[in-house]
């Protein structure tokens, strides 16, 4: 075995080589898993959810499991813009196992540039998420109001 | 390329149980504007196209981010909930482990 695995390891744990993180062990119960992938990517649909900055985040890795040389960044909606309320259809919710939208962990796909100011988050949509049983889903929201590449952080946050 | 003439009130149909009928048209030449109504299973996710295919291309544009395994730590709005739910907490806990487990992180 390469190295320590996650929890310890233990027969259930699975390794994968990523680009960015060298070896990762992952058991498969802890991987965010979109059914559907997402929006463009249908391919992405099992995460490795990575906090180097530590658990409030607010951004996080996404690392594929099944492709060790993709992996994205997400950050916590609700702590870049507490002001972003998404409305989500309650078909989209139920699939998650959710019944309303205060229960889900919402993030949004970040594309980052060389600093904070300089990169963008995507609100127009965002990746709704359950904590408890870790199912998500790119929702694309039906609202102008909110961009694809949203400012991550504002002039007056910054 | 299927291609289809519709009156007005006329509809399609494809697959099993979608629908879309030609509910309005108005103008003509570039100006023309047709208004369609949609009737899909819940499962079956309808988007504008235009707007599909930016999320798409932020996405892409996502898995571009610079190499390095570190990233920026922002500041937080003070408006900013604290995250104390039971669920979320369990969540927080195991990606909070997955980065101090890493191999080469000891």
């Amino acid at each position: 075995m390469a190295g320590p695995l996650l929890n310890g390891g233990g027969p259930m744990a699975v390794t994968i080589e990523t680009l960015r993180f060298g070896e990762l062990g992952y058991r498969p119960e802890q991987l965010l898993v979109f059914p559907g992938g997402l929006i463009g990517l249908p391919e992405m649909k099992r995460f490795i959810v990575l906090a180097p900055n530590g658990p409030q985040g607010p951004l996080y890795w996404l690392q594929s499991a099944d492709r060790g040389d993709l992996a994205l960044v997400a950050a916590d909606v609700a702590q870049v813009a507490p002001a972003y309320k998404p409305v989500v259809g309650q078909d989209e919710l139920h699939s998650l196992g959710l019944s309303s939208i205060g229960e889900a962990m919402v993030l949004g796909v970040c594309v980052l540039g060389d600093t904070p100011a300089s990169s963008t988050i995507n609100l127009l949509a965002p990746l709704i998420v359950n904590p408890v049983n870790r199912l998500g889903r790119q929702v694309l929201l039906d609202d102008a109001n909110w961009s694809a590449r949203h400012p991550l952080v504002t002039a007056e946050e910054g | 390329m299927l291609v289809l003439t519709r009156k007005l009130d006329e509809s399609i149909v494809i697959g099993d149980g979608i629908v879309v009928k030609v509910i309005s048209v108005r103008g003509a030449g570039d100006q023309a504007v047709v208004r369609l109504g949609i009737d899909a299973p819940s499962t079956v996710r309808v988007w504008r196209k235009e707007v599909y295919d930016q999320v798409a291309e932020a996405n892409r544009a996502a898995l571009a981010t610079p190499s390095g395994d570190k990233l920026p730590v922002l500041p937080v709005p003070a408006a900013a909930p604290r995250l104390d739910r039971p669920g979320l907490n369990a969540f927080m806990q195991t990606i909070q482990e997955n980065y101090q487990d890493k191999p080469d992180r000891g």
